[in-house]
């Protein structure tokens, strides 16, 4: 699905990732954690393309992406949803949710209708104002609104931060039948450990830009490995 | 009443004029954050457009200057962009700078192909009598003119596509292209639209104003004022600082003199902006397009 090669990447002259490397299959579920600074972030502007590689290649599906601008990279089927939600905060959430079908507006209504299944809780919401919604609600509609551009692979960065646990439960759910029914692959940035152990099956952990560790969340002591990556003791 | 109902045209008119010579800039401006020191020039070109295509092709004046005016500048602002301003995008002053040289030129170059003199066109409609008083019905024609590209601005960025997406890109240009969209090119399209409006509107005055290469200073002073005294909203920002400052110019200019009434008009802009220093609509009607 997506095959990073020896990544170097960056802002201005300042280097973050070093040779980074990382694979991810269809279907799968990778989590990426770290200290705050070690390049997560990075990584997932990188393979959208919205920083450029200094050198190495990213590749999806065998099509090279390593220069490819963002907007051919989202019509490739990388689906991402930023840090801080990014939303169009002045636009309805409705009118959100159409800019995610920015794609092929002619299919929106279809397609947005269908996201909503998976998002009850925004159907009552659709003509107010993004701006106006809680953090959690705003998460749910960057989630939907990437949903709508139809991906198969999604970058996720730090879905619960700030967010309620009530509506980190739902961003599980959602994710998990993503794979369940679509076969979606998810890279998963995320500091929360037992949010990315319910879903991921492994876990890159990333120090100084460069993948130091793979966890399995299902191997014993695997907890206690990945405080350790971010800082948290014991 | 009859001096009322004039009244109150000779003040739409004045708001129609403001509109036409700033709805481009404006539009410009609130969607690109971009400065355009150019615009006075695509409104001059416009009107030499609209006067060459009457008087040299033999076109109908209304086809001249609702069609092949704003086509012709459109295109010029599509082509500038994409040769200039593109390059200079987040760079406020590089831009200003590199619009007032495209300025010069376009000055320059007008005034080598056309001469340093007035050349104007008829007014295409006679006048219209309310009880003892006549009012121009070109005055009314520019009225329903300014009214009907608000409408069409309105339904363009409410109800299309390229409204979404030009909304969408003037929030979040990065986020527009992570869904995959092209900020790029809603960008010029945006530009180019700007640009064909600046036309419209210039080949709309030519025939009240005559035309000269030096004409757009005399318009971009007023333009910018009203620009930046609605504030980020467009429609709502320009609509509502045009009926301002259109009521404030022709009320002083009914009541005491023309100049007073351009002096009342420019204080009421220096009042307006050390009170509301984000605009119009970065107070009141903040919602709105």
């Amino acid at each position: 699905m997506l095959d990073i090669t020896a990544l170097n990447s960056g802002y201005g002259r300042v280097p973050v990732l070093r040779d980074l490397q990382m694979q991810i299959g269809a279907g799968e579920c990778v989590g990426v954690l770290g200290r705050n600074g070690m390049g997560k972030t990075t990584l997932l502007r990188a393979i959208m393309g919205e920083l450029p590689a200094w050198s190495g290649r990213v590749t999806k599906s065998g099509q090279d992406l390593t220069t490819t601008p963002t907007q051919l990279r989202a019509r490739a089927g990388i689906g991402y949803v930023p840090q801080g939600k990014q939303l169009f905060k002045a636009l309805s959430v409705h009118e959100n949710l159409r800019m995610g079908c920015v794609k092929d507006f002619r299919g929106s209504a279809r397609q947005i209708s269908a996201v909503l299944e998976l998002f009850p809780r925004l159907v009552r919401l659709l003509e107010r104002q993004a701006g106006m919604l809680s953090g959690g609600e705003q998460q749910l509609l960057a989630l939907a609104r990437c949903l709508c551009g139809q991906p198969d692979l999604i970058l996720l960065d730090e879905p619960t931060e700030g967010i309620q646990p009530s509506i980190c439960d739902e961003i599980i759910d959602v994710l998990i039948k993503l794979r369940r029914e679509q076969g979606m692959s998810i890279i998963l940035v995320e500091q929360d450990i037992d949010f990315l152990w319910q879903i991921c099956d492994r876990v890159l952990a990333i120090d100084k830009g460069s993948v130091v560790q793979v966890i399995d969340p299902k191997a014993a002591g695997s907890t206690e490995a990945a405080k350790t990556f971010i800082g948290i003791e014991g | 009443m009859d001096l009322a109902s004039i009244l109150t045209i000779e003040i739409l008119g004045s708001v129609a004029v403001l509109v036409l010579i700033s709805i481009g800039l404006a539009v410009v401006f609130g969607m690109m954050k971009v400065i355009n020191m150019a615009h006075g020039e695509f409104l001059m070109i416009g009107g030499y457009v609209a006067i060459y295509a009457k008087n040299w092709a033999g076109l109908n004046f209304w086809v001249s200057s609702l069609v092949v005016a704003p086509l012709c500048v459109g295109l010029l602002g599509l082509a500038l962009e994409w040769l200039v301003v593109r390059h200079l995008y987040g760079r406020m002053i590089d831009t200003m700078l590199a619009t007032w040289g495209i300025s010069l030129a376009l000055i320059g170059a007008m005034t080598m192909l056309v001469g340093n003199t007035t050349t104007g066109i008829s007014t295409p409609l006679s006048s219209v009598t309310i009880g003892a008083y006549s009012v121009s019905g070109y005055g009314i024609y520019l009225i329903c003119l300014a009214l009907a590209i608000f409408v069409l601005l309105y339904g363009l960025f409410r109800f299309t596509a390229f409204g979404l997406q030009a909304r969408a890109t003037t929030q979040n240009a990065d986020m527009v292209a992570a869904l995959g969209g092209n900020p790029r090119r809603i960008y010029s399209m945006t530009f180019a639209l700007g640009a064909a409006l600046g036309g419209l509107g210039g080949a709309a005055l030519a025939p009240i104003t005559g035309v000269i290469p030096t004409i757009g200073a005399t318009y971009i002073a007023k333009a910018f004022i009203t620009v930046i005294s609605g504030g980020g909203a467009v429609i709502a920002g320009n609509l509502s600082a045009s009926l301002l400052f259109g009521t404030v110019g022709q009320v002083f200019t009914y009541l005491y003199t023309p100049v007073i009434g351009e002096v009342a008009l420019l204080v009421a802009a220096v009042v307006l902006i050390r009170i509301l220093p984000k605009g119009i609509t970065g107070r009141f009607f903040r919602r709105s397009i």
